[in-house]
């Protein structure tokens, strides 16, 4: 996503950038900050509904995300940028609910759905209609990871991230995000063995 | 696991390798059963968890500024209560130390005693109390 050219989800933000929105927020104006909150609120909130499996969670997560943010504003030194900055705080927000959790393990085996079994066998895409059957599907298998696994794959897989920018979200080296993507898609593709 | 290019499959797959590596893993791949195997599972296993896309937000706008009031709300009843802590220790610490004091009974009984002594002056015996109890109050056996 390039910075402040697109809203979450892909829709085109018209106005100013985030640098100059940053800059009125930091200097008080509360509507600045609401302007980033309506550019990132649907992208965060579908982070931490992925990360915490929960959509009641998800919006503490994404509140208490915008609330440490706004507290932080002035220590905010864009070296990062503002969506970095926010899945950053995100993340620690989520893994505070997490750390609770256990990591659920199957009693029974996994029963997808028609469009997630056709995609895991090479369908390009799903359709339209059965867009939420597979979204109940991954937020299932997500939830068997352990949390550090699911972090990864949530970034890169549902958000788009790089490696680069994983790595600034997650505090840690690029290289780390690599080996924790590939142990991540092992544990998935022994998951849903009888799907691939 | 014998294949070397093995786990970088992921890495290809995302784009993340550097160029040189890139081209390194395509020309393996056309010599690696495992490795086509494993981009192919990987590819399906991408597409699967990317098309679950973004759910809707729970509701909007989201109410970041009523939590942001709620938290300051609970700090500064944390304060208080704090304070209020500290108020009542150092009042418990100091009624210890007061009824701790070796002269404090001495002076409460001083000031007993002067209290005592000027209720007395002030009520003179009355002609129609008892003797014996005008006499007391004289101080006279």
């Amino acid at each position: 996503m390039a910075q402040g050219t697109e809203q979450p989800g892909g829709q085109p933000a018209p106005g100013a950038g985030d640098p100059e929105i940053l800059r009125r927020a930091q200097a008080g104006d509360d509507s600045a900050f609401e302007e980033l909150v309506g550019r990132y609120s649907k992208e965060l909130y579908g982070l931490a509904f992925f990360l915490t499996g929960q959509a009641s969670d998800a919006e503490d997560v994404v509140q208490e995300t915008l609330v440490g943010a706004y507290e932080r504003l002035a220590a905010f030194e864009s070296r990062s940028s503002v969506r970095t900055w926010l899945s950053r705080i995100l993340v620690r927000q989520a893994a505070r609910h997490h750390r609770a959790q256990r990591v659920r393990r199957r009693e029974q085996p996994l029963r997808l759905t028609a469009a997630s079994s056709a995609l895991l066998q090479g369908a390009v895409a799903a359709a339209p209609a059965t867009a939420s059957d597979v979204r109940m599907d991954v937020l299932e298998v997500l939830q068997t990871l352990r949390p550090e696994y699911r972090e990864v794959v949530v970034l890169r897989e549902l958000d788009g991230m790089s490696y680069r920018e994983i790595a600034e979200v997650l505090g840690i080296p690029a290289g780390t995000v690599e080996s924790r993507l590939f142990r991540a898609r092992q544990e998935l593709k022994e998951l849903l063995k009888d799907y691939l | 696991m014998a294949c070397a290019f093995f786990d970088r499959t992921g890495a290809y797959l995302d784009r993340e390798l550097p160029e040189a590596e890139r081209k390194a893993y395509e020309a393996h791949l056309s010599t690696c059963d495992e490795c086509s195997r494993e981009l192919r599972d990987c590819s399906r296993l991408s597409r699967f968890l990317s098309a679950a896309g973004m759910p809707d937000i729970g509701r909007q706008p989201v109410s970041w500024k009523a939590e942001l009031n709620r938290q300051r709300m609970v700090r500064f009843a944390e304060m208080l209560m704090a304070a209020a802590a500290v108020v009542m220790a150092v009042c418990g610490l100091w009624l210890f130390r007061l009824a701790g004091r070796p002269d404090s009974s001495a002076a409460v009984a001083g000031w007993e005693r002067m209290a005592v002594t000027q209720q007395s002056e002030a009520t003179p015996p009355a002609e129609t109390d008892d003797p014996l109890a005008q006499a007391l109050l004289r101080g006279q056996p």
